[in-house]
């Protein structure tokens, strides 16, 4: 069993897991720059850390448009020199610990760009989520 | 994590690294009984921390090779390259389980077939390796390896086994009684060409038992030998397991764990004392301020108190700074292994030189240079240093060098990497320019040799044909480039062909903090480099520029100067509101010997900016890192190297290449030219050397001459409008001088410039039969454009 934030945006309800959330935050002032791919909805200064926000919808669907945000989730770097990233969350639900064995994989009928930031998704009797992969997040680059 | 594995992981990883330098330092000297019980020192360290938490494979390991070293200092068997290969291969299994001790059992056949190979070599019987040849040879036989024959009576010891191997490198020898028991007095024949007096002195034999032999004493000699069978010496096999470590090591299966190590520093005591004093000092300076404030104090009174907290934060800045500083040796000393290794590999011979390890760079510095580093040299040796046959003929010592050096200058560091190998050829790199398709034939011709050199940092791009493990790949250097921009730092290429190579990286010692003006663009903030900008120009307020809109770059005319513009937006693909060019303001920045205009919407201010780490998701070419505001905002900094590339922009802006119709046309540029009415006139922008607008009371007459001075030099002016009949209609006075790139020093005078034009190269010139104009061109949108001949108006300017 594994303790999970569930958080909304859009209209879908995701899951990353807590161990990999360093801090769920609400900023004020954040900063576009251009050039940036359009999942990364711009950057904010944390304490002196700079967090790239990074848009779910974008990242799947390209065509998304932005909405404005509540929360930014900011994950846990596997290491020091990884770049500190955040999720743009419109709200934030609560923490579930999940039974591994309601866990299962994405159908294979969502698209291919939906299937390499959510593998997994849980399902129960009372709560349905996308798990995101966080590894795969964290190791967004430019293309 | 257990702290004491923790700490068992940092110390063995410090030892692996010395026990690996000390190795390459005893292979060079193995006499040195110091270096080998410090050798010795290093594995036992390992093994005793390893054997605290049961790590059977490193305890085996390290056990073995302590004991091999011990064997080495009691000469009990011979040392060989295959010794190092083996000692070397240990060293560095050792490092990798040391790395990943949660995963040991995957390296248990490993290491255990290396403890065995290690033993083996130990159980070679003394001597074997010293049992050359001892077939019957006659005296002219042997004179074809060399021209003198010594026989030497010697006592059979084991210096004499150590000498032996040395011997044979100088000398081929001829007989050698193998039978000969420890003690007993035994004569051994050589050839060589070497004198007497020089075999004494390089292996300290006695001189009186070393003579000299004639072919009647060598015949008398070998009467009453037997033929002795040739003993083959078991080395083929022992080399093959030299190798074995090599081969991909086993990869531990996914779901094991990784023991994971935070970084660590050591700093010393007293910079953490001085660290803690001055913080100390800050609370007392902040609570002296926040009590003051209470107090309603005036202005001036809290100005000095915040100075006083200005001091004490930048004396803050400058000790944890102190506390990131590294030796660069800490980098340096991994290459002689790669040296060592990459030298044996390709068959050739290079020594390592290094200066300046002891110099202190920042942690970010020392991190990055690395690989920069580890590529440049492998690049050297692979594609500097020649093969030792080539190096000869050259006429050059067969033993290359490659030196490494470190020093500092005026606010940077300067890492250099020279070799004195067959250097770069400019030709060969223009050439394979042209085969990767990066340029076409006419752009590869006109560039300088160091622009073709720089190439190299291309990605993809790579001179080896054959793709070898060193390198050939073409990823290197650009690695090196990319590491370096994240530096700030210059690269240097000084390269002589057949003298050598140098890489010059020159970089910020001060990386952390840099001087940046800030600018803004419709809402965004952009932070350039101080050190980059050259001036600001506001077109409105400044008579001496405007601006010109040509074919697809924009040019802004800055006194004497084409230079073009470069709008940000435009290169990150983002869309913005089209503004006027003419009213807008520009930041002149130079990158190199290029110059570009960025336009900007305003220039907000300078400030001291703080350098962050780039993110993966921005485009490295437009932003070289970013940074936090003094109002804790994230601004970028602009890579002004970058954007040039971005923008297309080399300094041979002339030629402009378009894509119409999937068809590339070729253009021409030409610089459109005001006199009188006529208003068309052309002239090549390739001819065009400078452009100044003068007063014409500034003309000097000579006779029926004019001259213009630019700086020291005199320019013939011709007016253009006397020649073909034009009348000037400049009324203020000011007229533009054209100086015309050529043999002869001249200008031409016309009365206003007004555009550059850009016509396909593919149009013919009607030609008009009219002194001083080559005929008219018809470009596009119904344009004619009547150009000048400019061979006329330079043989005009020499008569």
């Amino acid at each position: 069993m594994e303790s999970y934030l569930f958080i909304d945006i859009s209209d879908r309800t995701y899951a990353v897991e807590l161990s990999k959330v360093d801090e769920v935050v609400k900023i004020e002032h954040f900063s576009k720059i251009p050039g940036s791919p359009n999942y990364v909805r711009g950057f904010f200064n944390l304490r002196g850390t700079i967090v790239t926000m990074i848009e779910m919808d974008s990242l799947i669907d390209k065509d998304k448009e932005v909405s404005d945000f509540d929360h930014l989730v900011v994950l846990h770097t596997r290491n020091n020199d990884e770049d500190k990233v955040a999720i743009v969350a419109h709200q934030i639900k609560d923490v579930y610990n999940l039974e591994s064995e309601h866990i299962q994989d994405v159908p294979d009928a969502e698209e291919e760009a939906f299937k390499t930031f959510v593998k997994h998704m849980y399902v129960d009797n009372e709560r349905s989520a996308y798990i995101i992969d966080i590894d795969n997040v964290l190791d967004l680059k430019e293309d | 994590m257990n702290e004491f594995l923790e700490l068992f992981i940092q110390e063995s990883e410090s030892n692996v690294k010395d026990f690996e330098a000390t190795l390459l330092k005893i292979e060079s000297n193995y006499t040195d009984e110091q270096l080998i019980s410090d050798a010795m020192r290093f594995a036992h360290s390992i093994k005793g921390g390893a054997s605290f938490f049961e790590y059977t494979q490193i305890v085996r390991l390290a056990h073995s090779l302590e004991d091999i070293l011990t064997k080495i200092t009691k000469n009990e068997f011979t040392i060989d390259d295959t010794l190092f290969d083996l000692l070397l291969a240990g060293s560095d299994l050792l490092g990798r389980m040391v790395y990943d001790v949660a995963n040991l059992e995957a390296y248990d056949e490993e290491s255990k077939e290396l403890s065995n190979k290690l033993s083996e070599l130990q159980n070679r019987k003394l001597g074997n390796d010293t049992a050359v040849v001892a077939n019957q040879v006659t005296y002219q036989e042997a004179l074809t390896k060399g021209a003198l024959v010594y026989r030497y009576n010697v006592e059979k010891s084991n210096t004499l086994t150590t000498n032996l191997n040395m011997l044979k490198d100088v000398a081929e020898i001829i007989y050698i009684d193998n039978d000969a028991k420890e003690g007993d007095i035994t004569p051994i024949i050589f050839v060589t060409d070497l004198k007497k007096s020089f075999i004494k002195a390089l292996f300290k034999f006695d001189r009186k038992d070393m003579i000299l032999i004639k072919e009647d004493e060598f015949n008398e000699f070998f009467k009453g030998v037997a033929p002795v069978q040739t003993i083959e010496v078991p080395q083929t096999e022992v080399k093959e397991v030299a190798q074995a470590p090599k081969e991909t090591p086993k990869k531990p299966a996914a779901t094991q764990t990784k023991v994971e190590v935070e970084e660590t520093v050591k700093i010393k005591v007293k910079v953490l004392d001085d660290l803690l004093n001055n913080v100390g000092e800050i609370v007392l300076s902040r609570n002296n301020l926040s009590a003051l404030v209470g107090q309603g104090a005036d202005k001036s009174t809290l100005e000095t108190a915040l100075s006083n907290l200005t001091r004490l934060t930048s004396q803050l800045q400058d000790q944890v700074m102190m506390t990131r500083m590294r030796k660069v040796g800490l980098v340096f000393n991994k290459f002689p292994r790669v040296i060592r290794d990459l030298s044996k590999q390709l068959g050739k011979k290079i020594t390592l030189e290094m200066e300046g390890q002891d110099v202190e760079l920042d942690k970010t510095i020392i991190d990055l240079i690395h690989d920069p580093l580890t590529h440049v040299i492998r690049n050297s040796i692979d594609h500097g240093i020649e093969m030792p046959d080539v190096r000869e003929k050259a006429g050059k010592d067969g033993q290359g060098i490659v030196n490494l050096s470190a020093t500092l200058d005026s606010g940077h560091a300067l890492i250099k990497v020279t070799d004195d190998g067959a250097g770069i050829n400019a030709d060969f790199i223009r050439k394979k320019i042209v085969e990767k398709e990066l340029l076409d034939q006419a752009s590869a011709d006109v560039l300088s040799d160091s622009q073709a050199i720089n190439y190299i940092f291309e990605p993809a791009f790579s001179t080896n044909d054959e793709v070898t493990d060193i390198s050939g790949r073409g990823v290197g250097m650009n690695v090196v480039k990319t590491n370096l921009d994240q530096l700030n730092a210059q690269i240097n290429i000084d390269t002589e062909v057949g003298k050598g190579t140098t890489f010059t990286f020159k970089i910020p010692l001060t990386i952390a903090i840099i001087n940046g003006v800030i600018v803004k663009f419709d809402d965004h903030q952009f932070i350039i480099p101080q050190s980059a900008v050259k001036e600001f120009v506001d077109v409105e307020l400044n008579d001496a520029c405007r601006v010109d809109k040509s074919k697809d770059v924009d040019f802004l005319y800055l006194r004497d100067e084409i230079i073009p513009i470069v709008n940000i937006f435009k290169l990150a693909n983002e869309d913005f509101e089209e503004r006027s060019l003419q009213d807008s303001k520009y930041v002149i920045v130079q990158s190199g010997n290029i110059k570009i205009a960025l336009l900007v919407s305003s220039i907000e201010k300078i400030e001291e900016t703080l350098i962050k780490k780039l993110p993966n998701v921005l485009k490295r070419e437009l932003y070289s890192s970013l940074t936090i505001s003094s109002l804790g905002e994230v601004i970028p900094i602009i890579n002004t190297e970058g954007l040039l590339k971005l923008a297309g922009i080399n300094d041979k802006q002339t030629r402009k290449v378009e894509k119409v119709d999937e068809e590339i046309i070729e253009y021409d540029s030409y610089l459109q030219f005001i006199i009188g009415h006529q208003k068309n006139l052309m002239i090549p922008v390739e001819k065009v050397e400078r452009l100044i607008k003068i007063d014409v009371n500034d003309l000097n007459r000579v006779l029926d001459d004019t001259f213009y001075y630019v700086q020291d030099t005199q320019y013939k002016v011709i007016d253009v409008g006397e020649i073909i009949n034009l009348e000037s209609k400049a009324e203020d006075g000011f007229r533009h001088l054209i100086l015309i790139k050529g043999e002869t020093k001249t200008g031409i005078l016309v009365d206003g410039i007004s555009t550059t034009v850009n016509i396909p190269t593919t149009v013919e010139v009607q030609t008009v039969f009219k002194e001083g104009l080559l005929g008219s061109l018809k470009g596009e949108n119904d344009f004619v454009g009547v150009a000048i001949d400019t061979d006329y108006f330079l043989r005009k300017g020499g008569m």
